[in-house]
């Protein structure tokens, strides 16, 4: 591995970056906590661009998709070539190591294994000395992010791979909002071998921007870590009582604001009503893999006529606002199997008609000709980002995808390549927006979330941060 | 690089093939067509950096299309870069201690990677890293399998000798000065015919303008000659010079060791070299100085050198060790590398073996003789029988070889481990104590196949020989012997030898015809026979690897006039049924058979 010069990033780092992140190499292994906004995925990225740059390569470990998404879209614009780094999903890649390596790894390759288990047959592969010796020569250093997202296998797994590389974890116990079954999590008091490293922190996301707001939230933080109550009222944050009224103020006021906004919820159901009760104005956030359609996609693929077009109106129904009723009462006969009569005359007979002829058809032709049948009836879309792909996925089923759940899997997966574009003004839930950074930012529901979740949804907007609560003072939930 | 395993189906001569093998200097030796270059040519072709092999229905076994060739080749200590996560991190193999191939590696194996490569009835090649023969594996192109670092030395004639694209000269250098050269050389020459075109020339190009603008072809303002600007820029136009005198003027055999040394010099220590024939076009002297220079390669430790060879030089050369014995029936191709020690033979027996006979380690069925008498009588009579059997004794690939005496059995035995077809001639003439330990060994010879061929119990070669030819030949036998006699009166000491033996008869016996010898000493034609053949055998008579054969033109002749049941015809029918590859009428000798 030479520094050779086709693999060096074309665009310079910030020298302070660049020092930052030799210092940060330098004192490897070693665990980096900073708050939300304080340049963390940047660290991570300079530290992986700082690599590439020496010749040096990097295997980056990360929790989540949209994790791997946001990294690999910051290094791109680092210009850390794809070859000077391996950037992966904890998951993926110790679930790789143990497909490959099942003796090693002493993994019966059964179905169904937990993921602690992968974890556990993974630290287990990464003693044996060819595979220790291979990781070696592919790699000068490991970086995971997120680590407060760290099961303690996944832990495990981390610490196998210092004994080969040195390992540098980045993370905040304080956004520690995802759950998995009964799995314990990492424990940052008990981080050894891995050192602490303080880095400076500089809230950049409300710098230049809202200072007053980035130190409040500073606050916030210790109150939270001290497990204390968060006062909303103080300048730096608008707090709007809970009411209907206020609620719908509050909201509509925020739709001709300039800029990005989101409205944070705890709920998909509670997100979809919020949407609905906008006008389209906002759009509902999919999670990564597309859930929601994957699974119409399957009931598509999978069940008799009547019930596929019962999946396809399900997920009008949850993308749409003020569908005619003559057409979501319908909704209900479909998913029981049973086409139900309606009446010629009615708005909604050119969509159903649509729809007994997909039922009958099962074709991506008579699927396309329901689509359009569906958005002819001039409802309001809340759900833009769902029916978008829904509908691209049904062209991709129709040019020879092998199915309709094929076709929205390569959809979302090319989306997730590309970089997905957000919509400006999204309604979303906490977990799917760890990460994202946006103009203005609304908290509903503030005290059905637990302290880390009330942290992440606080500190995403850098301008403004409203928050909708019964009262100004919030006891975070215990979860 | 080392290569560990090799697994061969269906690829030319060979039907199925699987090679371990852990040296890093690798001799391929075995009769003609075992498929020696066979095994380098599919080494080459799986694991050497070639874009666009040219492959035909001709590289599949017998022509058959329909089972694919397949070539497997599991390499140790590959290069890091090939190791790492994104190439090949995830197909690691291992190798137990005992050689086995395992589909993962252990910590106490060593680490492999296995390339394999597949021609179906396309012919498309396909290249994959694989875990195990009976799984998919991942693609891997060109480029990476150049990285293995096996390369198959050619003989290009001159081309190595020229730096030209690929040549090793090229490798050595910066290849575009190579071009640069070329470039300015043929400006120079171009500016050097417009400067002084030859007058004749000149003159034609004139008249050619004319006459194109007289046909209203074009109007040329200026016609002359001129060289081509695209003609002589060829990279191999530039050749390596000895002062003025360019190198293609160095014999062949020169031409092809500059090739080997700058091929050897342009790879790296790490290299797997593959040389086929390394004998070709050179002298006994220059191809061991070669060998040696080859075996320092293997003393430094890494990479390793696979040579074909049909050199006894080389064998004699090599350790024992380095000799891998192909060899190929119906269904298998198998290489067996030469162990250092036999057990039940003595320590160093089979480099003793080959040191003592390395041609015969070249062929496939071997005569062992007892002595130069033997040897002598071998040679002669193939070379009688050669005239009436259909396919020539040196074609199937029987030569014998000189034993050494008592060690002969030992010998017998030995080349029989080692997977020979192997006959041993031997006579009786120990003593009573020799012939204790000499009668053991012969019995450890046989039960590892070796056919036993002798004579009447006590009989010495001469003994048989005297004993049983038609009367004329006997006195034929006389006559050369006078005739190989070498004292001052051959004839006097050959009477004089037969005379001692006859006891009272001495003094009385004239004249060299045998029969008048039984008359003049009143004795029985046998005893007249046993003394010719006692004398014979203690005066040493046909002692010598030329005169046993001046016996043995005498003997081939004169076998169809005995019975079959005589104990000199017995034997040489059994050696020429042996030589022959023919089978026994009947399983008559105490020996399995063998061959």
């Amino acid at each position: 591995m030479g520094t050779g010069n086709p693999s060096a990033p074309t665009r310079v780092l910030p020298s302070a970056d660049l020092a930052q992140a030799r210092a940060v190499m330098a004192a490897a292994p070693c665990h980096v906590v900073l708050p939300a906004g304080c340049g963390k995925t940047q660290a991570v990225a300079s530290v992986a661009a700082t690599a590439a740059q020496d010749g040096r390569r990097v295997l980056l470990l990360t929790h989540t998709h949209a994790g791997v998404d946001a990294l690999r879209v910051r290094l791109r614009h680092l210009g850390v070539p794809p070859d000077a780094r391996n950037l992966a999903t904890i998951a993926a890649w110790t679930a790789r190591l143990v497909q490959s390596y099942p003796g090693a790894a002493r993994s019966d390759g059964r179905e169904g294994a937990t993921w602690s288990e992968v974890c556990a047959a993974a630290a287990r592969a990464l003693r044996n000395r060819h595979i220790a010796g291979m990781l070696a020569a592919s790699y000068d250093v490991i970086v995971v992010d997120e680590y407060q997202d760290c099961t303690c296998a996944q832990h495990d797994v981390v610490l196998a791979l210092n004994a080969i590389r040195p390992v540098i974890a980045f993370g905040d116990p304080l956004q520690a909002i995802y759950t998995f079954g009964d799995e314990k999590l990492v424990d940052w008091r008990q981080m050894e071998p891995l050192r602490p490293l303080s880095l400076p922190c500089v809230g950049w996301r409300w710098r230049g921007v809202n200072e007053r707001l980035g130190a409040y939230l500073l606050d916030v933080r210790r109150s939270l870590l001290a497990g204390k109550a968060v006062d909303l009222r103080h300048p730096a944050v608008r707090w709007v009582d809970a009411s209907p009224q206020a609620t719908r103020r509050a909201l509509w006021a925020s739709v001709n604001v300039p800029g990005t906004v989101t409205v944070i919820a705890r709920f998909d159901q509670q997100c979809e009503k919020i949407a609905k009760s906008l006008s389209g104005r906002f759009d509902v956030m999919e999670d990564i893999e597309g859930t929601r359609l994957l699974e119409t996609a399957r009931l598509v693929d999978a069940s008799d006529g009547v019930r596929a077009a019962g999946a396809v109106l399900g997920l009008a129904k949850a993308s749409m606002a003020k569908l005619p009723a003559t057409l979501t009462t319908k909704l209900g006969p479909l998913q029981t199997g049973r086409f139900p009569r309606f009446q010629a005359d009615t708005s909604a007979a050119p969509a159903l008609r649509s729809l007994q002829h997909f039922a009958d058809a099962g074709d991506p032709a008579a699927l396309l000709t329901t689509l359009d049948a569906l958005d002819g009836l001039g409802a309001t879309l809340c759900r833009q980002e769902a029916w978008r792909d829904f509908r691209r996925s049904a062209v991709a089923w129709e040019q020879g995808a092998a199915s309709l759940t094929e076709a929205v899997r390569s959809v979302r997966h090319r989306s997730r390549i590309l970089g997905r574009r957000l919509a400006t003004r999204s309604v979303s839930r906490t977990v799917l927006i760890k990460g994202q950074e946006f103009d203005h930012c609304i908290v509903t529901s503030p005290e059905t979330m637990t302290a880390c979740e009330l942290y992440v949804a606080m500190t995403r907007g850098s301008r403004t941060l409203t928050v909708v609560s019964p009262t100004p003072m919030l006891e975070p939930s215990a979860g | 690089m080392k290569i560990r395993h090799v697994r061969i189906r269906n690829f030319r001569a060979i039907r199925s093939l699987d090679w371990s093998i852990d040296a890093r200097f690798a001799v391929l030796i075995g009769s003609g067509d075992a498929g020696k270059s066979t095994v380098l040519d599919a080494l080459a072709l799986a694991v050497s950096l070639r874009w666009n092999p040219p492959l035909s229905d001709a590289d599949f076994h017998r022509g058959d299309t329909a089972s694919p060739v397949v070539i497997e080749v599991t390499l140790t200590e590959p290069p890091a870069a090939l190791v790492r996560e994104d190439r090949y991190g995830h197909w690691l193999r291992g190798i137990a201690s005992d050689g086995s191939l395992h589909r993962e590696p252990d910590s106490d194996h060593e680490m492999a990677l296995t390339v394999r490569l597949t021609v179906d009835s396309s012919l498309e090649p396909v290249w994959e890293v694989i875990r195990a023969s009976d799984e998919d594996g991942v693609r891997i192109g060109a480029a990476d399998r150049g990285r293995l670092g096996v390369f198959r030395l050619s003989d290009a004639g001159s081309a190595h000798l020229r730096w030209s694209r690929d040549s090793a000269l090229t490798r050595l250098g910066e290849a575009g000065e190579v071009n640069e050269a070329l470039l300015q050389a043929h400006r120079a020459a171009r500016a050097a015919v417009f400067a002084t075109p030859p007058e004749g020339l000149a003159k034609s190009a004139t008249a050619a303008g004319e006459a194109i603008e007289a046909i209203g072809g074009a109007r040329l303002t200026q016609p002359r000659p001129g060289l081509d600007p695209t003609a002589g820029q060829r990279a191999g136009s530039l050749l390596l010079h000895d002062g003025d005198v360019p190198t293609t003027f160095l014999g062949l055999g020169s031409q092809r060791l500059a090739g080997i040394a700058f091929q050897l010099e342009a790879l790296d220590e790490h290299s797997v070299a593959l040389i086929d024939e390394v004998e070709i076009g050179l002298e006994p002297h220059r191809l061991r100085h070669l060998v040696r220079h080859l075996k320092r390669r293997e003393a430094a430790g890494a990479g390793q050198v696979i040579v074909t060879t049909h050199s006894p030089v080389v064998v004699e050369e090599v350790e024992v060790t380095d000799l891998n014995i192909v060899r190929r029936d119906a269904e298998h191709t198998s290489v067996l590398p030469v162990p250092k020690a036999i057990e039940g033979l003595g320590a160093d027996e089979p480099q003793a073996t080959a040191r003592g006979g390395a041609a015969a380690l070249l062929a496939r069925r071997i005569v062992v003789c007892e002595g130069p008498t033997e040897v002598g009588l071998c040679r002669a009579l193939v070379d009688h029988w050669d005239k009436s059997e259909a396919t020539p004794a040196a074609l199937i690939g029987t030569v014998h070889r000189n034993g050494h005496g008592n060690s002969a059995p030992t010998k017998a035995e030995c080349l029989a481990t080692l997977g020979y077809a192997v006959a041993l001639l031997s006579d009786h003439d120990l003593s009573r104590r020799e012939q204790a330990v000499y009668e053991r060994r012969l019995a450890a010879a046989r039960r590892s196949g070796v056919l036993h061929l002798t004579w009447d119990r006590g009989a010495a070669t001469e003994d048989q020989i005297a004993r049983s030819l038609p009367v004329d030949a006997v006195r034929q036998l006389i006559a050369l012997a006078v005739e190989l006699n070498e004292s001052d009166d051959p004839e006097m000491s050959v009477r004089a030898a037969v005379a001692a033996r006859l006891g009272d008869g001495t003094g009385r016996l004239e004249g060299l015809d045998p029969v008048e010898w039984c008359r003049q000493a009143r004795a029985s034609p046998p005893a007249v026979r046993a003394a010719i053949g006692a004398a014979a055998r203690s005066r040493g008579w046909f002692k010598s690897e030329t005169r046993g054969s001046r016996l043995g033109a005498l003997v081939a002749p004169a076998l169809p006039a005995l019975q079959e049941t005589d104990p000199l015809r017995a034997t040489l029918d059994r050696l020429r049924r042996f030589v022959y590859g023919h089978r026994e009428p009947e399983c008559t000798h105490e020996g399995a058979p063998v061959g």
